[in-house]
């Protein structure tokens, strides 16, 4: 087993860790805590990868800004629980458990199929190489993510905002 | 290292409506917050067929950027019904937003939205590359999460976002995830490459190849609300403002057909013979749940919720059973039969329940009385969506049934038939309310303000002149070449 392959568990593992006990932790500083554990193993991932500057990047966006803007986010707002409907009962929880459980073996299976050839030449995700394709190739993409982000920030305001009287 | 070479002309309607839809917005937050805006919605409609026209003159030569934005008569025609079908639902939203009862809904924003969200929807049908397409489905997406929530302090309406938002997203990674495995394989993000590829790929690694077809296929299911993935739509349709869901049931829906087209034909047409019995399962599934289940309904909002999912169900029939040029004909004749019976059919619904102020089906009682013209158009455009003859939504079906029978998937034919039989009973029990009950006591006569006149006229008009002469748009479609554009 190579050093990269170790290292390679290690940060799945936390990933992994962390993301479940998003969804299964109670409170909320505590879910915002594993995010950002969860957020570092997928950079130092990207890492191992010879990505480094969408390692870099993850590091700044996800774990830097975004985690920073949940809690800001939590310190702003009250949380109360509340829910649309009765809670699940347990036929469907249980039901939905073997359903995903089915989802994921047949993804495992399926990945476990693959047999990629190994790449010869070693690969560095440089920034050159970024800019080029994001000016150049998919530059439509990049204008079309501007007004996805107008759209969601206007969206997000009308939603959000306090009337002032 | 080359400069990026584009022929940026091919982009012109899509640069003018994002030039238009800012203007619209930096208008609006020059005059004030809140308030009545009606010059905004016509200024909006304006711009909608500035662009429209716009797409006829310069798309009607093809080519493309780089092989990510493409211009063919596939994109130009589908450009076409979501402009058209966003002008149309701007001008139902006016008279609702003309209310006192709407009054807290953002004008302005409402309307900017809504351009912004064509113009996701003109990206995303005109895209032949993976991320292109995906952002141009986002903005759509994001857009509709959005409008769905406009009427923010009403808790339905709330919900339906809420709903909309967590469940579009889980679409959306489906999708991504699908597209990622596409990616691995080829080393590509563009449909032609994809398309190439694929028939060796499948041969080599069936599972990884039928695996990501699925999960784009829930995804993109989700959009289009078919059967197993539809049952955000009747909560969602229900609580959104009445304008919004014409908006949800038509253009989101028809811009999701023409990615479904672009993506399976374009990327996985080589494997064809291979999925298309899946879509037809699905596409049977679809067409018997949405056709029962409206059955049950007693609120309007939801039974045209679930009449949309039976639409949406003969709509896939085609991509089941004809490939090529001839399948896309069907699909494009009978999504403009969709567009101008939905949308006539919610302008009168727009109208009826904000005048009565609920959503139940008695609302429409003795609508005859109240406004003759209204009940008349609504019988035609009912009339229509059921398939009965002489209306565009007979000509639609007869035609992708037909293709049914020739492509040799009799059972799904007959499926489609008998189904469309039980939704005669759901669309009647809204034409006996209007013409066979009295109205309630205190209903007056129901005046129809002039926006709302026009959308009903047109699609009146269409409905009865396509019902009629459908050679008029079908000899234009034949002569298409539909996806070529190199």
């Amino acid at each position: 087993m190579t050093g990269q392959m170790i290292f390679f568990i290690i940060f799945a593992l936390i990933a992994i860790t962390g993301a479940v006990l998003i969804i299964a932790l109670k409170r909320i500083s505590h879910r915002v805590v594993s995010m950002a554990f969860s957020f570092m193993a997928v950079a130092a991932l990207y890492f191992l990868l010879g990505a480094e500057f969408i390692g870099i990047i993850q590091i700044m966006v996800y774990v830097g800004a975004i985690t920073i803007l949940f809690v800001f986010g939590m310190m702003m707002t009250d949380h109360r629980n509340f829910s649309f409907g009765p809670d699940p009962r347990k036929w469907q929880q249980a039901l939905s458990f073997v359903g995903v459980a089915t989802l994921l073996g047949l993804m495992l299976y399926g990945i476990s199929t693959l047999d990629m050839h190994e790449s010869t030449q070693p690969f560095v995700g440089s920034v050159e190489a970024i800019g080029l394709e994001l000016y150049g190739h998919y530059f439509i993409a990049f204008l079309g993510s501007a007004f996805l982000l107008t759209s969601a920030l206007i969206g997000a305001i009308v939603i959000a905002r306090k009337e002032a009287d | 290292m080359t400069a990026f070479d584009a022929n940026w002309s091919l982009m012109t309607p899509e640069i003018v409506l994002a030039a238009l839809a800012l203007l619209v917005f930096t208008i609006d937050f020059m005059t004030g917050i809140h308030g009545k805006k009606p010059f905004i919605g016509r200024l909006s409609v304006l711009s909608l067929l500035v662009t429209a026209v716009l797409v006829v003159v310069t798309n009607s030569t093809s080519g493309s950027i780089a092989e990510v934005f493409v211009v063919d008569p596939f994109a130009m025609v589908f450009k076409l019904i979501i402009l058209i079908g966003v002008a149309m639902v701007i001008l139902i939203s006016m008279n609702f937003l003309d209310r006192e009862r709407n009054a807290e809904v953002y004008q302005g924003e409402y309307y900017s939205i809504m351009l912004f969200a064509a113009l996701g929807a003109m990206i995303m049908v005109s895209s032949a590359d993976l991320i292109t397409l995906f952002i141009g489905l986002e903005i759509l997406s994001i857009s509709s999460y959005v409008l769905a929530g406009f009427k923010k302090y009403s808790r339905p309406s709330t919900e339906a976002a809420i709903k909309y938002v967590v469940l579009g997203g889980t679409a959306s990674a489906f999708i991504l995830y699908g597209m990622s495995f596409l990616y691995g394989l080829t080393g590509s993000t563009s449909l032609l490459e994809i398309g190439q590829a694929i028939p060796m790929l499948f041969e080599e690694y069936t599972f990884v190849v039928m695996m990501s077809f699925l999960f784009m296929l829930a995804g993109f299911g989700f959009k289009i609300s078919i059967v197993p993935f539809h049952m955000w739509a009747p909560d969602v349709y229900e609580g959104a403002p009445t304008p919004v869901t014409a908006f949800l049931s038509v253009v989101s829906k028809l811009a999701g057909f023409g990615i479904i087209l672009r993506v399976f034909f374009l990327g996985f047409g080589g494997v064809y013979q291979e999925w298309a019995f899946i879509i037809a399962v699905i596409a049977a599934i679809t067409m018997i749940a949405g056709n029962f289940i409206a059955l049950t309904q007693t609120n309007v909002k939801r039974l045209m919720a679930y009449s949309g999912i039976a639409q949406a169900g003969y709509l896939l029939v085609p991509v089941a059973t004809v490939v090529g040029d001839v399948g896309i004909n069907m699909i494009v004749f009978y999504s403009v039969a969709y567009l101008m019976m939905t949308l006539g059919a919610f302008a009168v619904i727009t109208l009826v329940t904000e005048d009565t102020g609920t959503s139940d089906l008695s609302s429409f009682a003795g609508l005859y009385q109240r406004a003759p013209y209204l009940a008349i158009a609504m019988t035609v455009f009912l009339v229509s969506l059921a398939g009965l003859p002489l209306t565009a939504g007979f000509i639609g079906k007869a035609y992708i049934f037909f293709g049914a029978v020739a492509g040799e998937m009799l059972w799904l034919a007959i499926i489609m038939i008998v189904t469309s039989v039980i939704s005669f009973f759901y669309y009647f029990g809204f034409i006996k309310q209007m013409f066979m009950t009295d109205p309630r006591p205190n209903d007056k006569e129901l005046a129809v303000p002039g926006s709302m006149q026009t959308v009903v006229t047109v699609s009146l008009a269409v409905t009865v002149i396509l019902g009629i002469l459908p050679g008029l748009v079908l000899d234009i479609f034949n002569t298409f070449n539909w996806m070529a554009f190199f």
